[in-house]
C-alpha cells in the first residue's frame, strides 16, 4: 500500500507530513529513553525484516499485488514507538534508494504504516495478550493485532485515495489526482488486505516474533519484566535474513503492481486518462529504481536492492545506537 | 636536584618574584569572550587533516571486527592488496553502474557486519569523501546530468570504504613486503612508505595542534585566515620533521633502504579462494560492461 | 591521600573549589582511564597530582579542559561545570580556556607559531587587547621564565626545556587564574626548573592556584605542594 507520488493532493501529503513530526518527535524520545543500546542496535535488524517483508509482493484477486509490512512485528518486539521509528526509516530507505512510494507522499505512506499499523496492531496485542494467559495469548494477540493493524492502514489508505476526487478537482469536475472515489477505493484496498495481504502479514509476524524468541530472546524487550541475562549469538537471526533475501525474487513472481502503485501510463491505460496532477506531478529519479538495474537480471538486481537496503538499515541503526557517547572517545581513541 | 644556588635559596626562604600586575589572580577584570562565527578555513582545514589520523594503516591489526574480518585475515597480504587493487579500478571504470551497486552492497554488507564503534571511524570517511564528491560533480547536475553525481558518490563510498577496510587491518610492514612480493622495487616502496609516514603523522600533529588551538583560541583573532595557514603550514613542517627524524631512528636500527617480501607462503587455500573470486567478480564486470 | 601541611596563602575553607571532581569515571574504547575519582583544589592552592604512568593523571587535566568528557560524575573548574552542553557554548568555552590554563607534557604538541614572540603574543591578541599591551605582556612573561631575547627564535628549534617554558610563557601570558601543568616539571633541565619553581611559588603566592601532575612522589621538587595519589587502577589511593 505504498502511495506514490502524485496520487494525493499536496495538501494531503502536508497535512499528513505536519502530523508524523510530532509522531516522530514523541516516538524519537520514547526510544532514547527506552532502549539501551544493544536494542537500538537491533531495531536495526528489526527494520530490516520489516523491509525484506514489504519486498515479497503477493498475488492479490483483481490481478493486483499486496505485501505485508511486519509493523505490528516490530512493536511487539521493541515497543510501537520504537516500531515507528523502524518501519519510517525502512520507508525512507525505499522511497528514495529505489524509488517505492513518493518522496512527497512520505508523510502519508509513514502515518498508515509506521504510526497506524503499529499502534492499532500493539493496542490490539496488548487487549488480547492480557485477557489470554501465557504464550497461546501472545500468539494469537500478534496474529490478530497484525491482521487488523494492517487492514485498518489500508482502510486509511483507501479513505486518502478515495476523497481526493471529491475534494480536488479541475473546474469540469475532472479529478486531478487519485481518479477513483470511496465506492472504489475502499473495497479495492479492502478485499485483498482482508483475504491475502492481511493473513501473509499475521503469519509472518507470528512466525518471525518465534523464531526470534528462540533464538535471541535478550535483544527483545521483556514484556513481564524478568529478562533473565542471557548471551544469544544474533547468528540465526542473520541466516533467516539471509534466506529471506534469497527468496526475495519470489515477490517478483506476482505480475501487476498493487493496487494505487501504478505509474502514470499504467493508470491511464486503467482510467482512460491520467488526471491533470498525476502527468505533471512531482518525479524523482532514485538510485535503483524499481529495485532493478540495467545489465542484470531482475531477480539479481531485486536480491542486490534487498542486499543493499537490509545493509543500509542496520547500519543507520548501529550508527544511532553508538551517538552520544562516541564523540568524545573517537577523540581520544584517535590520540591514544 | 637543584644547583647550588638555589640551595641556599632554600635555605634562605626563595625571595618571590615580582609577578606583573595583569598576571595577579584578581587583578585584572574579568574577561568576557567576544564570539565571532569561525570562519570556514579555520574550522574545516584542520577537521579534515584530522580526519588522516583517525583511520591509521595498521590500527586495527590482528583485532577481526567481524565474522567476515575473520575469514579474510587468513587470506595473504599480497593477493588482498592485489585484488583491492582490481576491484577498485574496476568500480572506478565501471560505465554500467551495476558493478558499483554490486560493489556498493559488498561494502555496505562488510561495514553492517562490524560493531557500532567500529562502523563509524570508516563510514564517516568515507561518507565525506562521497558528500565531496557529490558536491564537486554538482555542475554536471546542473548541465542536465543528475545522476552523475549520484554514481560518482556512489563509487567513491564504495571504493573508500573498501580501501579503509583493508588498510585498518594490515600492518604497514605487511603492505610493504607485500609490494615487495608483486615486484615493486625497494626504491619506489621506500618512497611511499616515507610518504604514509609523513601523512599518518601529518594527522596525528593536527590532532595534537587543534587540541592546543583549542585551548589558546581564547577570542577573536584579527587576521583569523592568516592564523588557520601559520597553524596548518606548522603542521605540516612539523610532520615531516618527525618523518624525518622517524627515518633516521630506523637507519640506525640497522634499515638500509631495502624491503623483504614475506617469509609465509602466500598461495594458502584461503587466498587462492580469494583470488578466485575477484576472479569472479571481473567476469561479471567484463559481462556486465558488454551487455551495455 | 597525603597531606603535607597547607600553601601559603591557604584560603578560607567555605569558599568554593578551584576545581572539583566528584565520582568522575572516563573510559575510551572499552579501555578505563578513570575510575570513581573524586577530589578537590581549593584556591590558592598547589597540588601535586601523582602516580604511576598510566594512571589516568593527564586524563584529570584534559577532562578539566573540556577535551575530553566524563562518561560518569561531575567536573567542576573555578564554579563551572565542565561537560559535553556547557561546552558547546562556545563563550563558556573560551572563558574557561582564558580562566584556566593547561599545559601539556610535550611541548611539541602545542607550538605553532613562526616565532617565540608570536607564540606568546597568540592568546593575549585572541583576548583582544591593544598591540602595545600585547607586547607588554610578552616581554614580561619571557622575562618570568628566563626567555629575554628569545623573541625571534623559531619555538621548534629550541632546546627541550625552552620549548616547555615557551610553551607554559603562552599559557601564562593569558593571565588565568588556574594553571594546569602536565609532567612539566619532571621533564626540566636544572636552570628551567628553578624559574618554573620560583614562578609557580609566586603564583600561588599571588593568589593563583596550581595542580601539577608529577611521578615524584616525594617532596624536594615540589616542597610545598599538597600531594593527591592515584594508583595503578585510576582511582584515587
Amino acid at each position: 500500500m505504498h502511495v506514490p507520488d502524485n496520487y494525493l493532493s499536496p495538501q494531503t501529503d502536508a497535512v499528513a507530513a505536519v502530523a508524523m513530526v510530532g509522531v516522530w518527535a514523541h516516538c524519537a524520545k520514547v526510544v532514547r529513553k527506552q532502549l539501551d543500546q544493544k536494542h537500538l542496535a537491533f531495531l536495526g535488524v528489526a527494520a530490516a525484516f520489516s523491509f525484506l517483508l514489504m519486498m515479497f509482493n503477493v498475488p492479490l484477486p483483481g490481478g493486483t499485488t499486496g505485501h505485508a509490512v511486519g509493523g505490528t512485528l516490530v512493536a511487539v518486539m521493541l515497543g510501537p514507538e520504537a516500531a515507528c521509528i523502524a518501519v519510517s526509516v525502512a520507508l525512507a530507505v525505499q522511497a528514495v534508494v529505489f524509488g517505492d512510494g513518493g518522496i512527497l507522499a512520505f508523510g502519508v505512506n509513514c502515518f498508515n504504516m509506521a504510526f497506524v499499523l503499529p499502534f492499532v496492531g500493539y493496542g490490539i496485542y496488548l487487549l488480547i495478550s492480557t485477557r489470554i494467559p501465557g504464550e497461546a495469548g501472545r500468539r494469537v494477540g500478534m496474529a490478530v493485532g497484525s491482521y487488523v493493524g494492517i487492514n485498518v492502514a489500508a482502510l486509511c489508505a483507501a479513505i486518502e485515495f478515495g476523497i481526493q476526487p471529491a475534494l480536488f478537482h479541475d473546474a469540469s469536475g475532472a479529478a486531478l489526482y487519485c481518479p477513483y472515489p470511496l465506492s472504489v477505493s475502499i473495497p479495492a484496498m479492502m478485499i485483498p488486505h482482508l483475504l491475502v495481504a492481511g493473513v501473509v502479514e499475521a503469519v509472518s509476524t507470528v512466525a518471525i516474533y518465534s523464531f526470534v524468541k528462540s533464538a535471541a530472546p535478550e535483544y527483545l524487550l521483556a514484556e513481564d519484566g524478568s529478562g533473565k541475562p542471557r548471551r544469544s549469538s544474533l547468528v540465526p537471526v542473520a541466516v533467516l535474513m539471509a534466506a529471506l533475501v534469497v527468496l526475495t525474487p519470489l515477490g517478483l513472481l506476482a505480475e501487476g503492481d498493487a493496487w494505487g502503485e501504478w505509474d502514470a501510463e499504467t493508470l491511464g491505460e486503467l482510467a482512460g486518462s491520467v488526471p491533470a496532477g498525476i502527468a505533471d506531478g512531482f518525479s524523482f529519479d532514485a538510485l535503483m529504481p524499481d529495485y532493478s538495474l540495467a545489465g542484470l537480471p531482475d531477480a539479481v538486481g531485486y536480491m542486490l536492492s534487498a542486499v543493499v537496503g537490509v545493509a543500509l538499515l542496520v547500519i543507520v541503526f548501529k550508527l544511532l545506537s553508538g551517538l552520544g557517547r562516541g564523540q568524545a572517545q573517537d577523540g581520544a581513541a584517535a590520540r591514544a | 636536584m637543584p644547583s647550588q644556588a638555589d640551595k641556599t635559596d632554600v635555605a634562605n626562604g626563595r625571595q618571590p618574584l615580582e609577578l606583573p600586575a595583569w598576571l595577579v589572580p584578581g587583578g585584572m577584570a574579568p574577561y568576557e569572550p567576544k564570539v565571532a562565527r569561525e570562519g570556514f578555513l579555520r574550522k574545516n582545514v584542520l577537521a579534515l587533516t584530522r580526519l588522516l589520523a583517525r583511520v591509521r594503516v595498521g590500527s586495527r591489526v590482528g583485532q577481526c571486527d567481524s565474522a567476515i574480518d575473520r575469514v579474510l585475515a587468513r587470506v595473504a597480504v599480497p593477493a588482498r592488496l592485489l585484488g583491492l587493487l582490481v576491484l577498485l579500478v574496476c568500480v572506478s571504470a565501471a560505465a554500467n553502474m551495476a558493478f558499483a551497486y554490486l560493489m556498493l552492497g559488498v561494502s555496505l554488507v562488510m561495514l553492517a557486519a562490524r560493531p557500532a564503534g567500529r562502523i563509524a571511524p570508516v563510514a564517516r570517511t568515507a561518507g565525506v569523501v562521497a558528500l565531496v564528491t557529490a558536491l564537486v560533480m554538482l555542475p554536471a547536475a546542473l548541465l542536465g546530468q543528475p545522476t552523475s553525481a549520484v554514481r560518482m558518490a556512489t563509487k567513491a563510498f564504495a571504493t573508500v570504504s573498501l580501501a579503509l577496510g583493508l588498510f585498518q587491518h594490515v600492518s604497514w610492514s605487511q603492505v610493504t613486503s607485500a609490494l615487495r612480493w608483486l615486484r615493486l622495487p625497494s626504491q619506489a616502496v621506500f618512497v611511499l612508505d616515507m610518504t604514509l609516514r609523513d601523512i599518518e603523522l601529518l594527522g596525528r600533529a593536527a590532532l595534537e595542534l587543534s587540541d592546543a588551538l583549542a585551548l589558546r583560541s581564547v577570542g577573536v583573532a584579527r587576521d583569523a585566515t592568516a592564523g588557520a595557514a601559520g597553524v596548518m603550514g606548522m603542521t605540516f613542517l612539523r610532520a615531516h620533521e618527525l618523518a624525518a627524524r622517524q627515518s633516521e631512528a630506523m637507519r640506525l636500527r640497522g634499515f638500509d633502504g631495502s624491503y623483504e617480501p614475506p617469509r609465509e607462503r602466500v598461495l594458502t587455500p584461503a587466498t587462492l579462494t580469494y583470488v578466485v573470486v575477484v576472479v569472479g567478480l571481473v567476469c561479471v564486470f567484463v559481462y556486465l560492461e558488454g551487455a551495455m | 591521600m597525603g597531606e603535607r601541611g597547607v600553601a601559603a596563602g591557604a584560603v578560607d575553607a567555605s569558599e568554593q573549589p578551584a576545581m572539583r571532581f566528584e565520582h568522575v569515571s572516563f573510559s575510551y574504547e572499552g579501555h578505563v582511564a578513570l575510575d570513581d575519582v573524586s577530589f578537590q583544589v581549593m584556591p590558592g592552592e598547589l597540588v601535586a597530582l601523582s602516580g604511576p604512568n598510566g594512571c589516568g593523571k593527564s586524563t584529570v587535566m584534559r577532562l578539566a579542559s573540556g577535551l575530553d568528557f566524563a562518561s560518569a560524575g561531575t567536573v567542576a573548574v573555578l564554579g563551572q561545570r565542565v561537560d559535553a552542553t556547557t561546552m558547546s557554548d562556545l563563550r563558556t568555552a573560551k572563558r574557561l580556556h582564558q580562566r584556566a590554563g593547561l599545559v601539556f607534557q610535550n611541548p611539541d604538541s602545542q607550538l605553532f607559531c613562526p616565532s617565540v614572540y608570536e607564540e606568546v603574543a597568540f592568546g593575549p591578541r585572541q583576548m583582544g587587547l591593544g598591540e602595545d599591551e600585547v607586547a607588554r605582556r610578552v616581554t614580561d612573561t619571557l622575562a618570568l621564565f628566563g626567555l629575554a631575547g628569545f623573541e625571534e627564535r623559531s619555538p621548534w628549534r629550541l632546546s627541550g626545556g625552552e620549548k616547555r617554558r615557551v610553551a607554559l610563557a603562552a599559557i601564562v601570558s593569558m593571565g588565568p587564574e588556574l594553571l594546569m601543568l602536565d609532567e612539566l616539571v619532571d621533564g626540566l633541565d636544572v636552570e628551567s626548573l628553578g624559574r618554573v619553581a620560583d614562578f609557580i611559588e609566586s603564583y600561588v603566592a599571588a593568589g593563583g592556584t596550581v595542580l601539577v601532575t608529577t611521578h615524584h612522589h616525594d617532596h624536594v621538587r615540589l616542597p610545598e605542594a599538597r600531594h593527591v595519589v592515584m594508583d595503578a587502577h585510576h582511582r584515587i589511593a
